[in-house]
């Protein structure tokens, strides 16, 4: 019993140093006021960088945040879940080997190269630039940023919820489908009054870490949102580089910090009042 | 209704084709510019085809030093991750231990701690500390963010272990140090390998963390690369994303011969 | 080597799973430990095995205090319910792995390996991994490995309890031979009396914590010392009342004759229904008035269901031209000696 207890102390000690302590610096730097022009610190203590953030801009980017995560994380999950129900069910092998594959691959592949070929392909030059006009905004303009990120976003959520969901089908017995099916239902009806509801809890998870990527994700708003769009999380990078504002960055961070685990828990815990697994 | 039925099957049909053109497209848009004669960015297609991107790729210094720096960063975290990660699901697995679930938890959080607030607090905090060394740095940031899926990969492994089977070797004569070494850690080997594959791809292409904790001598890959694309946008990201895609078509086929993908994914969804 | 446990105690919480259970085994000598499940034999197990602590109580095996070591160094021989054999390694180096442990060397510790697997009838599989044996032969390496370090005990958690019922029986034999063979101490804990009763040499019921009879299976099944080891074991018809001189008074009036009790407090008779004739009493038998509830063909014989004195009985008897109606009243025919008065439960 005491080994193991021994082999908790790396991870233990890696959890307190690499985290526990910078996070709770983190807060500390928060409250000390910023000197403009210069890289340390005032002494003392100030809330200022906390109220800073309840000016109608910032809150604007927080809601802009979330906004981007709700609209993508809802497209994750609907295009996920087609994806996902094929690599699992389809007759052919080669159509579910290639599906898993390419979700696979997509996970390892660097998500930088990926934006950048977006930006490519989506971009004013880009074959697909009419497609995206569709939305309403022209390619050309700077709030064509906006669809850039939302597509970079999803590219980067799709692939991890439908491997979610290959778990979530996977569980599900072909049975229960071949049963429904036995007792007449189309394809379409078996999946809608049998594979749906079974799939919820599951389909609700893939939307909640959809949501949580997407509200913590830095590099997209970065690469792509030209100044346009911008997230707390590039907000933060802002302040640091750009500025030099530490305390500032330090308030968004712990701010972004406790939203990001209150989406997590709180969600989730509230996900499973409403389908209790 | 017949006819509904068809119509809705159609429809996922094309959204299942939509959702794949979606994925693939931009990566093969990148592949064709990624040969594009043209010394700008210019409309697809290209005109006429070159190699100069890739050789603008492999002559650039800050690339190649980049990738050196994100290769050994890799290693060691990957490395580090998953020997205090194996160590930590080997007492987890334990089912004497009260407090099991919330430990694991608590060692899975930084995977909900967004990466920026990882890389910034790690370098307000070692800066505190007079820890100036950019590599360390980044060691410490990658490490602890690949923690969590290491962790998660070994415990998966772990979930066929018995009781029995450590109680059987220590009645043969081993002390429990030895009959984890001698039954737990082979038992735990494709988790291993998994968790720390993951931890190495998750470091190679990890950015936030990177982005605060590099400096202009020590550059991950990536950091160069966004460094270099921000200043003056160019088609060697192209060839580099050409040649990232051709490493994970490698990849994906070693282990397909290896394990199998269909496997591989079910392992893959179960860790999340 | 001699095994002995006296008043081992253990509480889980609130709940006492061992009352001051004491047994003990002989050199050679191989004792079953039977009861119900939740009755504390696997706890006993597993204390003596190293693997849970007793409140209290001691263990000495060929009279050094066992308790003071850890499990790795009891030099016991363990075989779990699911063999727990290493799933990554061969047969050979499952068996071989005490030998290892122990630092033999790689010669001799194959012709060990070799030993053991041609004791267990396994030659030949050396180099096949668990997942591709039977549960029979599964059974047989588990076994192999724990005898190869030639142990001062071995201990067998329900040992066939996983196979199948035809498979059993024949396995049964084969541990019989092999652990005669052999002549190691040893302890087998199963819920199964038959197993019990074929393999041990002396059985120790177990009921709620404690050893409430240690004895060859002979005595245990014809001597209980209470009403749970009588019941436990076989069947039998127990009958409420009281000893009065030397004759037992049932609740209902009837007196019937009976052995003297071994142990004081409560009484009830105990009869064997192998002792019971459907039939008037000859010369010198006691009788007992019944009821008869039901008849059910069997083929080779009738299963009779009956009431007697208020309690259910249920007799198999061999052939008859003509049996009662059900409902009528009978009686069984039984010889003195048969009827035990027995203490309810023991102090």
């Amino acid at each position: 019993m005491a080994l193991r207890l021994w082999l908790l102390v790396p991870a233990l000690l890696a959890l307190i140093i690499l985290m526990g302590g910078p996070v709770l610096v983190l807060g500390l730097e928060s409250f000390r006021p910023f000197i403009p022009g210069s890289v340390r610190t005032g002494e003392g203590f100030t809330l200022f960088h906390y109220l800073e953030l309840l000016q109608p801009a910032y809150l604007f980017y927080i809601w802009e945040t979330f906004r981007f995560g709700l609209i993508v994380a809802t497209l994750a999950v609907l295009g996920a879940a087609p994806l996902a129900y094929a690599a699992v069910r389809s007759p052919r092998a080669w159509v579910r080997k290639g599906l898993l594959a390419m979700l696979v691959g997509m996970l390892v592949m660097s998500l930088i190269a990926r934006l950048y070929a977006i930006e490519m392909t989506w971009g004013s030059n880009g074959p697909l630039a009419p497609l995206g006009a569709l939305t309403g905004i022209a390619p050309r303009s700077p709030r064509y940023a906006e669809v850039q990120v939302a597509i970079g976003l999803l590219h980067f959520c799709l692939p991890v919820v439908a491997l979610m969901l290959v778990g979530t089908f996977r569980a599900l017995s072909p049975r229960l489908e071949e049963a429904a099916s036995s007792l007449g239902a189309t394809r379409t009806d078996a999946i809608v009054s049998v594979v749906l509801p079974l799939a919820a809890p599951g389909l609700v998870s893939g939307f909640l870490v959809a949501l949580a990527m997407c509200i913590s994700n830095f590099i997209a708003p970065l690469l792509l949102g030209r100044g346009v769009v911008v997230f707390t999380t590039s907000l933060m990078y802002t302040r640091f580089a750009d500025i030099g504002n530490y305390p500032s960055g330090a308030a968004i961070g712990v701010v972004m910090l406790v939203l990001s685990f209150l989406v997590v828990y709180g969600l989730t815990a509230l996900a499973q009042r409403v389908f209790p697994k | 209704m017949r006819a509904l039925d068809i119509a809705a099957r159609l429809l996922v049909r094309g959204l299942v084709l939509a959702a794949v053109l979606f994925l693939m497209l931009p990566l093969l848009v990148a592949c064709i510019l990624s040969f594009d004669a043209r010394s700008f960015l210019g409309p697809f297609p290209p005109p006429a085809y070159s190699l100069r991107w890739y050789r603008a790729f492999l002559d650039n210094p800050a690339y190649m030093d980049g990738f050196w720096i994100s290769l050994q960063l890799a290693v060691v975290a990957a490395a580090l991750a998953t020997a205090i990660g194996t160590a930590a699901a080997l007492a987890l697995a334990d089912p004497r231990l009260r407090g099991a679930r919330a430990l694991e938890a608590l060692f899975l959080s930084p995977k909900f701690v967004p990466t920026v607030v990882v890389g910034f607090s790690l370098l307000v905090f070692t800066a505190r500390l007079g820890l100036f060394d950019p590599f360390t740095r980044l060691v410490m940031g990658h490490t602890i963010i690949t923690l969590p899926f290491t962790l998660r990969a070994v415990l998966a492994s772990l979930v066929g272990l018995r009781r029995s089977h450590l109680e059987a070797a220590m009645s043969l004569g081993a002390t429990e140090a030895r009959a984890l070494w001698d039954v737990a850690v082979p038992a735990a080997r494709s988790g291993i390998v998994a968790g720390a594959a993951m931890a190495f791809v998750l470091s190679f292409d990890e950015v936030a963390v990177s982005l605060f904790l590099s400096d202009a001598f020590t550059q991950t890959l990536p950091i160069a690369l966004v460094a270099e694309m921000r200043a003056n946008l160019n088609l060697t990201v192209a060839a580099v994303s050409t040649v990232f895609l051709g490493a994970t078509l490698l990849l994906l086929l070693v282990l397909d011969r290896t394990l199998g993908i269909e496997r591989l994914a079910g392992d893959v969804a179960a860790r999340g | 080597m001699t095994l002995t446990v006296q008043n081992l105690t253990r509480r889980f919480g609130g709940a006492l799973a061992l009352d001051a259970a004491s047994l003990d085994a002989g050199p050679s000598e191989v004792v079953a430990l039977l009861g119900p499940s939740g009755c504390g034999k696997t706890t006993t197990l597993r204390i003596i095995a190293g693997f849970e602590t007793a409140d209290s109580g001691s263990i000495q095996l060929a009279g050094q205090d066992l308790m003071r070591l850890a499990p790795h160094a009891r030099d016991i021989g363990l075989v779990f319910q699911d063999y727990a054999l290493f799933p990554h390694m061969t047969v050979a180096d499952n068996v071989g792995y005490g030998l290892r442990r122990r630092g033999q060397p790689a010669a001799a510790r194959a012709a060990r390996v070799g030993e053991m697997l041609d004791l267990v009838r396994l030659t030949g599989l050396e180099k096949r991994r668990p997942a591709q044996l039977s549960g029979g032969q599964q059974q047989r390496v588990a076994l192999a490995r724990a005898l190869a370090i030639a142990p001062r005990l071995l201990l067998l958690d329900e040992p066939l309890s996983n196979l199948d019922a035809r498979l059993r029986g024949t396995l049964q034999t084969e541990l019989r031979d092999i652990l005669t063979r052999i002549g190691t101490t040893t302890l087998i804990v199963t819920h199964d009396q038959e197993e019990a009763l074929a393999l041990a040499d002396r059985i120790a019921i177990m009921s709620q914590g404690r050893v409430l009879q240690l004895d060859t299976p002979r005595m245990v099944y014809e001597r209980p010392t209470c009403r749970f080891v009588a019941e436990f074991l076989g069947r039998s018809l127990w009958l409420e009342g009281a000893l009065q001189g030397g004759v037992f008074v049932t609740r209902a009036g009837t007196a019937l004759p009976c052995s003297a009790p071994h142990a004081p407090g409560p009484h009830g008779l105990l009869l064997r229904p192998e002792a019971l004739s459907l039939r008037e009493a000859g010369d010198g038998e006691a009788t007992l008035p019944a009821t008869i509830l039901a008849l059910r063909y069997h083929g080779h014989a009738m299963q009779v269901e009956l009431r007697v004195e208020g309690a259910p009985l249920t007799l198999e008897l061999p052939h008859r031209e003509t049996w009662p109606e059900p409902g009528t009243a009978v009686t069984l025919a039984f010889r003195p000696e048969a009827g035990q008065a027995v203490a309810e439960a023991i102090a």
